[in-house]
């Protein structure tokens, strides 16, 4: 099985005022099934548009992607859409969730929105709850969780529409080390169970001995480090 | 669908305040549109049911049908062009009667009784049998007191007339109206048989000399004061609607913009502007037609309360049409918080840290 998501040559070019900036500058990458892969970056190297791209949020300026063996490169919005609601799921930097809906309800709201509530769905979604944990929080409703707890249940949304790729938009940031570890740890043991793939963009340096490959991305140059405090080779 | 329900279920307070204002305004509507057409009828519905296709004045009176004078040769032109036994003079006489303890504004309608189509009675002897002393009365005076066969005591005409039957929705200017017998009027020594306030007639439009001709309706709305009572609560209502509107597309679009980093991650999720629109809309649905039950039952409980000789009036047809119009800017007005949706973008649920 090839890459799920093939970056070749990718360029993200922002216009600031009259000036361009080029926030990505020719990133090439791939990440294959199964594969937990962290992208680590100071702020402002271009991390979140990234993430953006690949996410099919954003289109690159030049160069071309694959997601989930589609090329993408020059799609329009609406196949863009598709894709983000069939083959791919996120977790974001909080929760995000919908603060007046439970558990359960927040999982059924994705098998609404990607297909229709039904049996089948309920189950999946029962068996996620279950599978992170949650199975006593299943009807509570989202201000009765802890931090922890909410980041767990977006980790669940994420993998309820059966996605190719996860892709995680600093997860920790608003957990301390230990919660954010075991919520890291979580989301590990789901990709490897079902054979998916993520892609975590994280400023935590702690979490980084879970993920399979880290990549660096300083000043929108991509570079690829087996250990840390390795000197760091360009990746072209 | 269940999104919309959820939210209104967890953010009861928020949504019951916005759905209080909605159906005080609406209170409000249907009072003032009640009130419209209940003083329009207690004005002018023995004008508007006169029984004639058209009415002739002199056009000195402008419309104003008790400052009409219409003399013989009027008759005889009238005559030339419409059939005999199809129109009648009339003779209006503003008066007032005393029976046993009350006293009541009256107003008397004098007309052949061989006329065609009068007014049909809800109670006692038809118009067209009446004779002498006898008068078909608007069921309106039966809250002074008259009952059937009652004695009507006109002191400043100095006579007497008997209640022989009563007929519903002709008042004039809040007064009962009195039939009686042309004929017989002008026998009595207060009436002027050659001069009459105005002409009836079925039949086609006609030109009498120095004549106004108008139609019903326009009698009705050449009334003094008339058109200015109803333009002025019309105003009230058009101005009702339109702050209802404002208010509802102003609270939506205010949580709708709170909600946008919501609808932003819900983007991301692949779901479409037509998903949250739809729920979005559905709200507004819901808040509108709750508040649409709600003023209603207010109203039917403010009519049992009110006196009876308050002039209010409400028809289902107004009902249906108040309803309809209000719903509609209602959810036109959500239109503007659908586009809101429709602006933001999934990528503003990256990279945010809240």
């Amino acid at each position: 099985m090839n890459g799920i998501i093939k970056l070749d040559n990718i360029s993200k070019v922002f216009l600031d005022g009259d000036r361009s900036v080029e926030v990505l500058k020719s990133v090439s990458m791939e990440i294959k099934r199964g594969e937990f892969v962290a992208i680590v970056g100071p702020s402002g190297s271009g991390k979140s548009t990234l993430l953006s791209i690949m996410g099919a949020l954003l289109t690159p300026s030049s160069g071309s992607i694959v997601l989930s063996g589609q090329e993408v490169t020059n799609a329009r919005a609406r196949q863009l859409k598709k894709i983000r609601k069939h083959k791919l799921g996120f977790i974001f930097q909080t929760a995000h969730l919908i603060p007046y809906l439970t558990v359960q309800e927040q999982l059924l709201l994705v098998a609404e929105i990607v297909s229709k509530r039904d049996r089948e769905q309920r189950e999946k979604a029962a068996h996620l709850i279950n599978d992170l944990g949650l199975a006593h929080r299943e009807n509570s409703r989202v201000d009765q969780l802890s931090g922890g707890e909410k980041q767990r249940v977006a980790i669940a949304r994420a993998f309820m529409n059966d996605p190719d790729c996860i892709l995680a938009d600093e997860p920790t940031a608003s957990l301390d080390s230990e919660k954010g570890r075991r919520v890291v740890k979580m989301l590990r043991k789901e990709v490897k169970n079902r054979q998916k793939s993520a892609v975590m963009v994280t400023h935590d340096e702690r979490m980084l001995d879970l993920c399979d490959r880290v990549l660096y991305l300083e000043d929108g140059m991509m570079y690829e480090e087996r250990k840390i405090h390795d000197e760091k080779l360009p990746l072209r | 669908m269940f999104l919309a329900f959820k939210e209104l279920k967890f953010s009861k307070l928020k949504y019951a305040m916005v759905g209080f204002i909605l159906t005080a305004i609406l209170f409000l509507l249907f009072f003032v549109n009640g009130l419209a057409s209940g003083l329009a009828t207690a004005d002018s519905s023995s004008l508007k049911n006169l029984p004639a296709d058209y009415v002739v004045m002199n056009s000195e009176a402008e419309g104003n049908i008790l400052k009409s004078e219409v003399g013989e040769n009027a008759q005889e032109e009238l005559g030339d062009s419409v059939a005999k036994d199809q129109f009648t003079p009339l003779t209006i006489t503003m008066s007032t009667v005393k029976g046993k303890d009350a006293v009541a504004d009256v107003v008397y309608f004098a007309l052949e009784t061989d006329h065609p189509s009068l007014p049909p009675v809800i109670e006692g002897k038809p118009i067209e049998e009446i004779t002498g002393e006898e008068v078909v009365v608007d069921e309106s005076i039966k809250r002074q007191g008259y009952a059937l066969h009652d004695t009507l005591h006109d002191e400043n005409l100095g006579a007497d007339f008997t209640i022989a039957g009563f007929l519903e929705n002709h008042t004039y200017s809040h007064m009962s109206v009195v039939y009686t017998n042309l004929n017989d009027f002008n026998k009595r020594s207060f009436s002027n048989p050659d001069k009459n306030q105005a002409l009836l007639y079925y039949g086609k439009e006609t030109d009498v000399a120095k004549m106004d001709v108008l139609t019903l309706e326009e009698t009705v709305e050449s009334m003094p004061g008339y058109s200015e009572t109803q333009g002025s609560l019309l105003m009230m209502v058009t101005f009702l609607f339109i702050i209802s509107a404002f208010v509802s597309t102003v609270f939506f679009y205010v949580i709708t913009i709170q909600k946008r980093n919501q609808f932003g991650v819900l983007k991301a999720i692949g779901a479409s502007t037509a998903f949250i629109a739809k729920s979005l809309v559905l709200q507004v649905v819901f808040l509108t037609i709750s508040g649409l039950v709600l003023s209603l039952l207010g109203v039917s409980g403010m009519t049992k309360l009110l006196p009876d000789e308050m002039p209010f009036e409400i028809s289902w047809q107004m009902i249906g049409f108040t309803g309809i119009v209000f719903l509609a800017l209602n959810v036109s007005g959500s239109l503007v918080s659908v586009h809101q949706v429709a602006k933001t973008d999934a990528l503003e649920a990256i990279g945010r840290a809240d």
